[in-house]
């Protein structure tokens, strides 16, 4: 089994405490980027930062061109398009992704423009999604006849999705226990940034995590959605649960006889069949 | 190319307004959205067009007129505004902060300038601080709308601003279907020719090239006239009328202003720019057929038609059909 790439803090203890692991470092400020980078490059340890200030995204300042470091950047919210638009040649050299939250029905649009730019980015469907804005999201990114950047998570889906098993698409948020784990400064380990924050952790410390791949909390971490069956959930006999997997289970409205967010991931699958989007990118690099 | 309306309101109200009745018959507030936006430009960019123009009413007006722009020349196009100049001072000075340092090849302004003695001061004011702070990117336009106009103070603008050395010259045509507009009388053809000869003097002087919006005829000047307006023009000379192609805001689009009610499309029933120009042009090419062609009796045998000339105005005709049907119905 591949070994996890772990998420974690900025935290300058914890990184040299992980030194077998491939890191991706939650940046929370823009100074952290390139310390991260300094950190864990020479040993090629550095799989992705992620930063997220709490700022809007045409707020962020960007200390220097990061041209090298695969760098997502989060936020909540867009800002203003006029103050972005005096760092798009910068952030074009940088290269960076950039991931708008999904609770907001605008990101969608913005998330659009970004891409219609050449950026690579994404939006961020969390529980609650705002599903019209999604699918309009998701026709632009399939059948736009103009050259656009990757929209994720449609991309990672389009590229990892086979007709006979599940997918899970979280992968593209570093949220797929499969191949990513969440650690904190207490070396507290969970399946999700949720989860961590949450407070439900699978296990702790470094020898735990070595061994994570046997451990129980983890093994049924990984089969939860067999939970959904289980317990007759709505998403028990949906057609999109092997792209799904549940994540909004009891959260989305009905839409005629289908769940909206059925309706949506249906959609998804129809665009896969007909057009799956173009695998492009780095070669070297992957979610 | 397309025109793309932000708004469907202006700040003034020129008499010859070739505007006004689509702004009168479209909802007043509606603007272009940024989702709107967006697919104009993608379908632009699949058309392989490079080039946008963003109209109104008046566009800057648009709260995310500075944004639309920067985002247009961010997809690379180059943009082409057609404003009034009648621009607030806080408007102005987030233009100058973010605009001014675009390059002049990429974004132009045409500036569309009455004579000032039928311009309010305080219009004047702000057209004249528009054209201090933006010089280098304006080309003055003046709408003929009358036999007897002056261009003096355009001359006067252009030196005194340093604006671009052309002048684009628009003929006012009747808005159809009600013409209520102010425009230039058939009978008038001529004399305001004459009267644009008298500034040819001026144009060469200052190195000023004249140019043809559409619609002019090519009859209306003698082939002494028109060898000066080539030499003024640099050789470029144009007769045409063709779809302009005029996308509003809630994406209706048609061929032009005067016939802003002629055969109105939805843009999502074509596929490319192309397609909606050839649409049209097809559509004026037909509604030209039969009868009269051309807004003079002589068109229909003239050795011009469809060389160098398309017969003036399509919308005349119109006017001219609907005349000879309305007698013929008497
Ligand atoms: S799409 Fe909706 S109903 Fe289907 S699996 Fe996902 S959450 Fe459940
Ligand atoms: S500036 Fe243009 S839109 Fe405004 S009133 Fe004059 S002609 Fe009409
Ligand atoms: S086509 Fe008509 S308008 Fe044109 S030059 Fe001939 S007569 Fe004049
Ligand atoms: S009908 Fe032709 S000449 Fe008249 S405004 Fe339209 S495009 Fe121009």
């Amino acid at each position: 089994m591949t070994p996890h790439i772990l998420v974690a803090p900025y935290n300058e203890k914890l990184m040299g405490q992980l030194r077998q692991w491939k890191m991706v470092i939650l940046a929370s400020g823009e100074s952290q980027v390139g310390s991260a980078n300094n950190h864990l490059r020479q040993d090629n340890r550095l799989h992705a930062v992620v930063l997220r200030t709490g700022k809007a995204l045409s707020a962020i300042e960007y200390e220097e061109p990061w041209e090298n470091i695969p760098l997502f950047i989060y936020a909540d919210e867009f800002g203003s398009f006029r103050d972005l638009s005096s760092k798009v040649d910068f952030l074009r050299k940088m290269g960076a992704r950039f991931f708008l939250s999904g609770e907001k029905a605008e990101n969608y649009q913005w998330v659009q423009m970004l891409a219609s730019m050449g950026f690579n980015c994404g939006v961020h469907l969390g529980k609650k999604a705002h599903w019209e804005a999604a699918s309009d999201l998701l026709h632009y990114s399939f059948y736009s006849p103009a050259k656009h950047g990757q929209v994720e998570p449609f991309n990672y889906i389009s590229g990892n999705f086979s007709v006979d098993s599940s997918i899970n698409y979280a992968a593209v948020y570093f949220d797929d226990p499969s191949r990513y784990l969440h650690i904190n400064e207490n070396l507290e380990i969970a399946a999700s940034s949720q989860e961590l924050n949450d407070g439900i952790f699978l296990a702790k410390g470094i020898e735990e995590l070595k061994t994570i791949s046997s451990n129980k909390a983890y093994e049924t971490r990984l089969n939860a959605w067999r939970g959904l069956f289980l317990r007759n959930s709505e998403c028990s006999g949906c057609e999109s649960w092997r792209v799904c997997l549940g994540k909004h289970e009891g959260l989305s409205d009905k839409n005629g006889s289908k769940m909206e967010c059925q309706a949506f991931y249906l959609q998804i699958l129809e665009a896969i069949m007909q057009k799956p989007l173009p695998v492009e990118g780095k070669p070297e690099w992957r979610f | 190319m397309a025109n793309i309306l932000l708004t469907q309101k202006c700040v003034r109200s020129c008499p010859y307004c070739f505007a006004k009745d689509n702004m009168e018959s479209a909802e007043a507030n509606a603007v272009m959205s940024w989702q709107n936006m967006l697919y104009l430009a993608d379908m632009l960019e699949a058309s392989k067009e490079n080039h946008v123009s963003l109209l109104g009413g008046e566009p800057t007006i648009h709260p995310h007129f500075i944004d639309y722009v920067l985002y247009l020349l961010h997809r690379s196009f180059h943009v082409t505004v057609f404003t009034s100049g009648v621009i607030s001072p806080r408007l102005l000075a987030e233009m100058e902060k973010h605009l001014s340092k675009v390059h002049s090849e990429r974004l132009s302004f045409v500036c569309n300038l009455n004579h000032p003695d039928i311009s309010p001061a305080d219009e004047l004011n702000k057209t004249k601080k528009f054209l201090t702070a933006f010089a280098p990117f304006i080309t003055p336009g003046f709408n003929i709308y009358r036999p007897d106009f002056d261009l003096t103070f355009i001359f006067d603008y252009i030196q005194q601003y340093g604006l671009r050395r052309h002048v684009r010259l628009g003929l006012t045509h009747p808005i159809q279907p009600a013409a209520e507009n102010a425009y230039l009388h058939l009978a008038d053809m001529r004399k305001m020719a004459s009267r644009l000869m008298e500034f040819s003097d001026s144009f060469l002087k200052l190195q000023t090239t004249p140019g043809f919006d559409c619609g002019f005829p090519v009859c209306i000047f003698t082939d002494e006239q028109i060898g000066v307006l080539y030499k003024a023009g640099k050789g470029r000379l144009s007769f045409r009328c063709g779809p302009a192609i005029d996308i509003g805001p809630d994406m209706t689009v048609w061929p032009c202003f005067p016939l802003h009610e002629f055969e109105k499309k939805s843009v999502f029933d074509f596929s490319t720019v192309g397609e909606i120009g050839k649409y049209y042009s097809d559509l004026m090419a037909k509604t030209r057929a039969g009868g009269r062609s051309g807004i003079f009796e002589e068109c229909n045998d003239c050795e011009h038609l469809q060389g160098l000339c398309s017969a003036g105005c399509l919308a005349y005709v119109l006017m001219n059909k609907a005349a000879l049907s309305g007698a013929q119905s008497v």
